[in-house]
């Protein structure tokens, strides 16, 4: 097993009964329970402004929730230690930070707060992602200054990286470099990784966990598989879907009403059941659970 | 169309400041006419309100044709039917209307004042007309290219004020005649001219067009960011980026010198840390300018003194107002700037917060809070070459007014951070207004009371240490300072 893996083996992150409202607005996260196992890699979905960045930089105590608690490696977010702060890597949504400085100048700088960095990944990275180490990120091209943003979240190796759309500037060779080598990490280091995008294909790529985040809530969290073998579309009468989930002991995840008294309803079967014949039962695809969870 | 300046700034939350500003600006112009009214003669009187007026009506018109330049979008040219002749002919009606009314209110004006029979006052008209034509669309040129304003500014000096006069009196004297011969034909012909230059102002939604439209649009951004303490000479383009590029130097050097230092130590975090906090408005770029401005000024009088064989004292005489604001300027831009800087950085401040090292809570607040201040004494003590170079020439009030207005505001920068919000271009005006205004004040103050100055440094310097003891207290109590702005 993998020495990393060893090492961590209570929560790496845990948010419970988070409330967060910004100045004069509505709760962005709204009584949001969450937890991150070492290891798991967990692709967090939701429309635009469900609060996804929000719940990642109060995840690392960037923001002060109104109540609940964050846990990160078992200390409160809000005040982690040296120690914890050593273990996170972080990749704003924002990639044109540190300007004025050139790619070498923030891998320098970056590496003196570290007490571990992985220099030959670090320059293998930049080399392999031909991003000239003596130019000013300002010149960068926004792909460019993205990769950058990944090299120096990877490079000091953490046990915990925080992935904030990371690969909305890249081109589609640029997002298979970067989940090649999203999963040498995770492979090599047992890293819990967060990773929130849009881009549904790469997530199921990767076949992460799945958290669809809506309401200010999670309000699914599986692995990929998983919902992809037990989450099925039944359409009908409304009492004759109703009864077929009661027989089946499947969990509504979503109901939407037809014309004419039927109803479409997204469903979670447990695990192993098989349909009866004829069960008017459809597959879904990662998209439809993101239509039908956000 | 005419409306868009005033929706801009609703939009962006600063009516309040163009109502304030606008009331300022009135009040300017309004009380000396009105004094003018009542103790000047009635000609006389009359002479300084039409000035007055017309001052006033090229600044709204300066207003509103730059508004009309930033309507003029290469794309919506190229695109939208009619939006080109649409915005052409907002500008046209915009500059003809006031012109013809400057012309008629001057003629009926000289007539009523009997300046002289009716062709006269009908020439006085036209002339009127023409000049504010020619006023208004050199304003607009000027908004157009913004190095005209340079080239106004400095091109007499370059060329000798006596070859400035001759071109100017030759042309004058060459076109005079002409005009009194054919008064209105030649007028009519200059202003329809005139229009069509203005109309030529505007692009035609080609490359050039766009071309012209990026550049404004970069030093308008680059200026409104100035306004606030961000951005730098960078964002003026190429020549901002290569005047820079001494600072950048010098802020790499650094860098490298903190980097090569590097401890885990609070200190150390914090030189290193400071340098993305602050970022171009770093201690070391600061120094740097403002020790290079010093240089060149001080050269360029030692230059005049030698040239001329005047006495420097005379020259520092005659510059000696414009040198005592220069350096209360840069005296309250180290405090000033500051805040901007720091919310210039947010996006990273929230990286480095989760850098190993790096202080929390109370800790934090309080180290910022030195670095802050540490940085007003350096950028302070940069400042001794001219303090010193006036106190050499006997000017101790211009030397030192603005710049002690400047140590008390140093407390302003420890304050809640968390709830801090973005500045505003139209507000960022008022600290330095309030700064300048303490000044004039303490300038008024030790010009009429010499003896005063050893009370008057005294009660700056008790007043500074009163504020900043009650502050470095409250920062016990304040949220943690990074990432700015979170909690507003």
């Amino acid at each position: 097993m993998n020495p990393h893996l060893l090492a961590t083996t209570s929560l790496t992150a845990e948010l419970a009964d988070v409330t967060l409202a910004y100045t004069g607005g509505a709760p962005v996260l709204n009584g949001l329970s969450w937890q991150l196992l070492p290891g798991q890699v967990v692709g967090l979905l939701g429309r635009n402004g469900a609060g996804k960045t929000t719940l990642l930089e109060t995840l690392l105590g960037l923001r002060e929730p109104q109540a609940g608690s964050v846990q990160l490696f078992g200390q409160p977010a809000a005040r982690p230690d040296d120690a914890v702060r050593a273990r996170i890597g972080y990749v704003p949504q924002q990639s044109d930070l540190f300007d004025s400085f050139t790619a070498s100048q923030l891998l320098a700088y970056f590496r003196s707060f570290y007490p571990r960095w992985n220099e030959n990944k670090a320059q293998g990275l930049l080399s392999r992602w031909d991003i000239d180490p003596h130019q000013r990120i300002a010149k960068l091209s926004g792909g460019q200054q993205q990769r950058l943003s990944i090299i120096r979240a990877l490079a000091h190796e953490p046990d915990l990286l925080v992935l904030d759309e990371p690969v909305a500037s890249l081109d589609p060779a640029g997002r298979r470099d970067f989940l090649g080598e999203l999963i040498n990490q995770v492979l090599s280091h047992g890293t819990t990784v967060v990773f929130s995008t849009h881009i549904l294909s790469d997530l199921e790529r990767v076949a992460f966990h799945m958290a669809f985040m809506s309401g200010g809530r999670i309000a699914l969290q599986a692995p990929l598989d998983e919902l992809l073998d037990e989450v099925r579309q039944f359409s009908g009468s409304a009492a004759e879907v109703q009864a077929l989930l009661q027989r089946l002991g499947a969990h509504s995840l979503k109901r939407t009403p037809l014309p004419a008294g039927r109803e479409r309803v997204l469903a979670r079967l447990p695990a192993g059941t098989q349909l009866p014949p004829g069960t008017a039962a459809e597959l879904v695809t990662l998209e439809d659970l993101f239509m039908a969870l956000t | 169309m005419l409306l868009a300046t005033w929706q801009w700034r609703r939009n962006d939350g600063s009516l309040w400041a163009m109502r304030l500003y606008g009331l300022l600006i009135a009040l300017v112009f309004v009380a000396p006419a009105v004094a003018a009214l009542l103790w000047l003669p009635p000609r006389a009187a009359w002479a300084a309100v039409a000035v007055l007026a017309l001052v006033g009506l090229t600044a709204s018109w300066g207003t509103y044709f730059a508004g009309l330049l930033r309507l003029d979008h290469p794309h919506a040219a190229h695109t939208v039917p009619g939006h080109a002749r649409a915005v052409r002919s907002a500008a046209l009606g915009l500059w003809a209307a006031p012109v013809v009314l400057i012309g008629v209110v001057a003629a009926v004006g000289a007539s009523l004042l009997g300046v002289g029979d009716l062709i006269a006052c009908w020439r006085i008209g036209l002339a009127t007309a023409l000049g504010s034509g020619t006023l208004l669309l050199f304003v607009a040129a000027a908004l157009r290219w913004w190095w005209l304003w340079v080239l106004a500014a400095v091109g007499p000096s370059f060329m000798g004020a006596r070859v400035w006069r001759t071109v100017v009196f030759d042309t004058w004297n060459l076109a005079l005649p002409l005009w009194q011969a054919q008064s209105l034909g030649s007028t009519l012909l200059l202003l329809a001219l005139q229009g069509l230059l203005l109309g030529a102002l505007f692009g035609r939604g080609d490359a050039n067009h766009a071309r012209a439209y990026q550049r404004r649009e970069r030093v308008r951004r680059a200026a409104a960011e100035s306004a606030t303490g961000q951005g730098g000479l960078a964002a003026y383009g190429r020549w901002g980026e290569w005047l820079s590029l001494p600072g950048q130097a010098l802020a790499d050097a650094w860098l490298r010198l903190c980097l090569a230092r590097a401890q885990p130590t609070r200190a150390s975090v914090m030189a290193r840390t400071e340098m993305v906090l602050h970022g171009r408005r770093h201690w070391v770029r600061y120094l740097a300018a403002v020790l290079l401005v010093q240089a060149c000024v001080g050269l360029g009088l030692l230059l005049a003194a030698t040239l001329t064989g005047q006495g420097l004292e005379l020259f520092l005489q005659h510059g000696r107002a414009g040198i005592a604001i220069g350096v209360g300027f840069m005296a309250f831009s180290a405090a000033l700037n500051l805040p901007s800087a720091l919310w210039a950085s947010r996006r990273e401040q929230a990286l480095l917060m989760l850098l190993p090292g790096m202080p929390q809570g109370a800790a934090l607040n309080q180290a910022l809070a030195w670095r802050q201040w540490r940085h007003c004494l350096v950028l302070w003590s940069s400042l001794l070459p001219a303090l010193g170079f006036l106190l050499w020439a006997g000017l101790a009030p211009n030397a030192l007014a603005f710049f002690g207005a400047a140590l008390p505001l140093s407390a302003w920068l420890w304050r809640d951070h968390a709830h801090m919000r973005a500045a505003r271009p139209a507000a960022a005006p008022v600290p330095m207004l309030l700064c300048t205004l303490l000044g004039l004040l303490s300038l008024f103050l030790l010009s009429r009371q010499p003896a005063a100055l050893w009370l008057w440094a005294l009660s700056l310097l008790v007043l500074t240490a009163g504020l900043l003891a009650w502050r470095w207290h409250a920062l016990l109590h304040l949220p943690q300072a990074l990432p700015v702005g979170r909690l507003a």
